[in-house]
């Protein structure tokens, strides 16, 4: 009798003790996040009208590139140029003419983390598409100035669809998502320039 | 041999109030990461510029940057050089991939960042205990092996879901451009440019290219919150 006392009184501490905790990690405040913090991200990109510019630093600081768009009437001029923080004089490394509902734009992560690469995203009304070219203007191959990377992506890989490069993964990788041409997700890829390969990944870079 | 009810009971008791003792601590005491960087761990918490080493990340090669400790950095402009006042305060949005920066009602900086890939970053509520120029981070294996020498403004912060020892920083991140989408082992990678300018800003106020909290100059509070995508 007095040993299933004894264990009666033991269960009961266990109970309270562990309920004390339970009751302690449930109270447990979530941090307080303002809302001003809690809005969705916006980043700096610097504008200007007439002719309209944009402009994208590298993460290091060490250049910055420039997008000047002039339009025409029926189509506009997409002009890119690079400077250095030493040398702020623009050198022009691209220009491609679109014509009205397409247009070139710069994606946040364009340049390559040693700023060797620039890579840009151009849209047109049959879909988006990615070019890489060398930061410095000069031709990135023998046969061509520029890769434009989505149409050997389409040429090699029919099943998918580019449906947007992030960024860089390492100063040679850029990191491509892609969908099925289903819709569904796609698995991710990393395109090599040196090579001009594909490198499809098992984990998706969200 | 058999056992007689009543110690049946007791082993069945016994047994019953540790699975919900345990089951109690782990949802209290959540366990705590292994180091971010796993190999070179509380090494990677001291100073270390090392300006001929090669970096691997990746599988690729990456050159770091170079750091000349005997030039004296100018210390980056926050919002034009204004005195800011109140409490310092950085948020690291996981979901978004978003660093923001206040002090008091002010917001210092917001910019992308590249949260835990490989390894989570863990949520929580820290502060920062010592703030390096640059270390050197070891960790991951095989394909995802790492070694990158001059990690630049570093900046180690702890709290109750991961300790000092456990090596989590914000630090700028040479090696890749993804910024806005998770590619860390861990840590918050910012650009270089994003990095020093929070490393300038944040306390301890930064006295060499080591700077250690004291009681006088506690380190900036950082919420981490969300989930990566």
């Amino acid at each position: 009798m007095v040993k299933h006392l004894k264990l009666l009184l033991l269960f009961f501490v266990v109970a309270l003790i562990t309920g004390g905790m339970l009751l302690v990690k449930i109270t447990q405040k979530e941090p307080v996040i303002p809302a001003s913090v809690a809005s969705n991200p916006t980043f700096p990109v610097t504008t200007q009208a007439a002719p309209q510019t944009t402009a994208m630093e590298a993460p290091d600081g060490s250049h910055t590139l420039t997008l000047k768009e002039e339009k025409g009437k029926s189509a506009t001029t997409y002009t890119v140029l690079i400077s250095t923080s030493n040398d702020p004089t623009q050198k022009q490394i691209f220009t491609k003419t679109l014509e009205e509902g397409s247009s070139i734009s710069l994606p946040f992560n364009t340049f390559s983390p040693d700023d060797k690469y620039v890579f840009l995203k151009e849209t047109t009304k049959s879909g988006i598409s990615y070019i890489v070219l060398n930061s410095q203007g000069t031709p990135l191959t023998k046969e061509n100035s520029v890769i434009n990377f989505s149409d050997l992506f389409a040429a090699k890989y029919p099943d998918y669809k580019i449906t947007e490069a992030t960024g860089w993964a390492s100063p040679t990788l850029i990191i491509i998502n892609t969908d099925k041409l289903d819709g569904t997700q796609g698995p991710s890829f990393w395109f090599e320039i040196p090579s001009q390969s594909f490198l499809i990944l098992s984990n998706r870079f969200n | 041999m058999t056992l007689k009810p009543a110690k049946l009971h007791l082993i069945s008791f016994v047994f019953i109030i540790a699975l919900v003792a345990g089951f109690a601590y782990n949802i209290l005491f959540p366990k705590q990461p292994f180091c971010a960087n796993s190999i070179s761990c509380t090494e990677s918490t001291k100073l270390k510029v090392e300006n001929n080493e090669i970096g691997i990340f990746n599988g690729q090669k990456v050159v770091p940057p170079k750091i000349d400790l005997t030039q004296k950095e100018e210390p980056s402009k926050v919002l034009g050089d204004k005195t800011l006042q109140g409490e310092k305060h950085i948020y690291v949005d996981l979901t978004h991939q978003t660093l923001t920066a206040y002090q008091g009602d002010t917001l210092v900086l917001k910019a992308p960042i590249s949260s835990g890939k490989w390894a989570p970053t863990p949520p929580g509520e820290y502060t920062i205990w010592v703030k390096l120029r640059a270390t050197r981070m070891t960790g991951g294996q095989g394909a995802d092996f790492y070694d990158l020498p001059n990690v630049p403004y570093t900046m180690f912060f702890s709290g109750p879901n991961a300790s000092a020892g456990a090596g989590f920083s914000l630090h700028g991140a040479y090696w890749h451009n993804n910024f806005g989408h998770s590619m860390s082992h861990g840590c918050v990678n910012m650009r270089e440019v994003d990095a020093k300018v929070i490393y300038d800003w944040a306390d301890p106020p930064t006295t060499g290219y080591t700077t250690n909290v004291d009681s006088t100059h506690p380190g900036t509070k950082i919420t981490i919150y969300g989930k990566a995508p």
